[in-house]
């Protein structure tokens, strides 16, 4: 269920005030796992659950200063840890990190708790953005309903 | 470990700064332009050497973990000014003062932000955010620059 494609990127742009730009370069980039990469021109991308969690990611993520390319690296192992917890959020990893190793190679890693001992990481918690997409979803339903 | 008082003192160039920590000599340059890195003198004249105090190289060692992590220049030299005050202040104490820098987005009216703390546990209280362990890297310094024990 989460990853049926219910939003187009206009309405996305709008619920999490996202400019289109950056959409398009998430989707062309593979950051954002869309069902239909390519819809065709005149056809808006549509956005599943999922892909609303990979999309506030990306821009919590671009806020901080990380380029888009670069994330687009790790994006498969980032959307693996997210699928892995809409699928399972109760026994699933909570958090993601990036994080580098004494290699200075940059390196995902999921994990239950907060005790992490990297001396360099982005920490992610899916659980805070999973609940953040839920409350955002439930105020855009409360305006449509009272239209 | 070192007297505090030679944290400041500008030991290393440049050159040796880069091939000690593998840090190309481009981005110490322009850490050093951008401000990222305050050194005591960012501008020696044509042909002197910048010069890195210990606390230089931990600014500069802090700044290439968080590119190396993707993010950009750009952003690190709109927070040079908190990080500095943020590492400076770590220095003051490495044994008790909180070892985490952390950087995490907020949004104000104005927009995105990004805001830069220190903490002692690198927990992820936000859905995304940046932690450095300022103590490993000060230690990792030390031990490239084969200081001893005092």
């Amino acid at each position: 269920m989460h990853n049926l494609p219910i939003f187009s990127t206009k309405q996305v742009s709008q619920m999490f005030g996202i400019p289109r730009r950056p959409l398009t370069a998430f989707a062309e980039l593979q950051i954002v796992d869309h069902h239909d990469q390519r819809p065709g021109t005149g056809n808006s991308r549509r956005y599943s659950i999922a892909n609303l969690l990979q999309t506030k990611l990306a821009w919590n993520l671009q806020t901080l200063g990380v380029a888009p390319k670069k994330l687009s690296r790790k994006a498969e192992h980032l959307n693996y840890g997210i699928a892995r917890y809409l699928d399972e959020p109760k026994t699933a990893p909570r958090y993601t990190s990036i994080w580098l190793n004494d290699e200075m190679e940059v390196k995902v890693m999921w994990h239950t708790g907060t005790t992490l001992t990297y001396p360099a990481s982005i920490l992610m918690d899916l659980k805070k953005l999973h609940e953040e997409i839920n409350d955002k979803l439930a105020k855009e339903t409360a305006i449509y309903y009272a239209e | 470990m070192p007297n505090k008082m030679n944290y400041n003192l500008p030991i290393l160039t440049a050159r040796e700064v880069s091939e000690r920590f593998e840090i190309p000599l481009r981005a110490l340059k322009q850490y050093a332009e951008l401000g990222i890195v305050n050194l005591a003198k960012p501008r020696p004249g044509i042909g002197t050497a910048r010069r890195f105090s210990i606390t230089n190289i931990v600014q500069a060692y802090t700044a290439w973990h968080l590119q190396i992590m993707g993010v950009n220049q750009k952003k690190i030299s709109t927070l040079q000014k908190d990080m500095i005050y943020e590492i400076n202040q770590f220095l003051d104490n490495v044994e008790t003062n909180n070892r985490h820098l952390m950087l995490w987005p907020s949004y104000t009216d104005y927009g995105p932000q990004v805001d830069v703390g220190r903490s002692d546990t690198p927990k992820p209280l936000f859905i995304g955010s940046v932690a450095i362990n300022l103590r490993t890297l000060y230690e990792t310094v030390l031990e490239k620059l084969e200081w001893s024990e005092q």
